[in-house]
């Protein structure tokens, strides 16, 4: 009776296990696989995006009036990432919810676009994203481009301090901040920020840097 | 014929396992490896305190304004002859801003940018969900075994 007990609650126990351990699983697949179909999504608007821009510019050389830069909507990619030293190549979307941060690097809104004066701000997940920021040191190189311009940033700053910590600050000059979690390699939800600062190297910006993002106040 | 549903079971098993060893090794790389605990620090008095930031903010703002970086960009970027803008007229003068003295208040996240703003809330529970997953799903398999061992 006592054995026949046992063996109903092991069952029991082990189905449950199975089951939580299957649905947690699927859970998470699930996210990435979202969020890998909505990079996809991103990177296609961003060439599109980027061929109109092209375009645009054309037209100006041609002296064709043309619309101006509407604001950025949440989820639009806005800008392309790459950083050759961790082989990074992501297209940034605009907002730091959690869908957009599933989806890439999210660019926080209200600050610069990169390449505009201020105080560009990119964050992303330690986990997925960004997971190899922790290599990247003084001197690295990262590349930026936009529908306005493209060029090169070198970083100048490393720093790791408290998630509850003022980091962002306003810049009358081009900056550029990467932001994750940290420590990368953590359980559970990381206590820290690491935030990377470059500042633009001058020469490698052919469309030349501009004053104001669209939609920045 | 009473092989059937072994095989089945093995199959399935394997099917598992070999999911889950494909899906987590990115995933768990970020959890486990190379974090070691700070040391705890020991209690100072206030003045101390304040000297010691003092100077650690000192410290943060030289280390910042870096000087000569030329050589270091040309040879990362591979770009000869790139000028780096100076330490002293360009975006260094913001990054060397002041923090201001003050706490944000916890639980406050950021969605959009202003002064002094503390980082956007980068941190994700999907990895630690996938971590107990997996250990669930391995313990509920390794009991479902035992049971049928002792069946």
């Amino acid at each position: 009776m006592i054995r026949g007990r046992a063996d109903i609650a092991l069952r029991f126990g082990a189905a449950s296990l199975f089951i939580i351990g299957a649905t947690l699983i699927a859970f998470v697949a699930g996210r990435y696989l979202v969020g890998q179909y909505r990079a996809d999504v991103a990177r296609r608007q961003w060439e599109e995006r980027r061929a109109q821009a092209l375009v645009a510019q054309a037209r100006d050389r041609a002296n064709v009036p043309t619309t101006s830069v509407e604001a950025i909507a949440t989820g639009a990619p806005v800008a392309r990432l790459r950083i050759p030293r961790i082989r990074l190549d992501e297209i940034v979307i605009e907002g730091v919810g959690d869908d957009e941060l599933n989806a890439g690097p999210g660019h926080l809104p209200g600050s610069a676009l990169p390449g505009m004066r201020g105080n560009a701000v990119i964050s992303a997940h330690r986990d997925r994203h960004f997971s190899h920021l922790d290599r990247l040191q003084l001197g690295d190189t990262i590349r930026t481009e936009t529908a306005q311009s493209s060029g090169a940033w070198v970083i100048v700053g490393r720093r790791v301090i408290g998630r509850e910590t003022p980091a962002l600050f306003q810049s009358k000059e081009p900056l550029l901040t990467l932001t994750t979690c940290w420590p990368v390699r953590y359980f559970g939800s990381a206590p820290d920020r690491l935030i990377l600062s470059a500042k633009p190297i001058a020469g490698t910006w052919a469309d030349g840097m501009r004053t104001r993002s669209p939609g920045q106040t | 014929m009473r092989r059937t549903p072994v095989t089945l079971r093995s199959a399935t098993t394997a099917m598992i396992f070999s999911a889950a060893a494909l899906l987590t090794p990115a995933v768990l790389s970020a959890q486990f490896t190379t974090f070691v605990a700070p040391p705890r620090q020991a209690a100072v008095d206030s003045a101390k305190t304040t000297v010691a930031v003092t100077k650690a903010r000192a410290d943060s703002v030289a280390r910042m304004s870096l000087t000569d970086m030329k050589a270091w960009v040309d040879s990362a970027a591979g770009v000869p002859g790139t000028k780096v803008a100076t330490a002293n007229d360009t975006a260094m003068a913001s990054v060397a801003t002041p923090v201001p003295d003050q706490r944000v208040e916890p639980g406050r996240t950021t969605t959009t940018f202003s002064n002094g703003a503390i980082a956007p809330n980068t941190a994700t529970p999907l990895p630690a969900y996938l971590v107990a997953g997996l250990a669930s799903l391995i313990v509920g398999m390794l009991l479902l075994r035992l049971r049928a061992r002792r069946a």
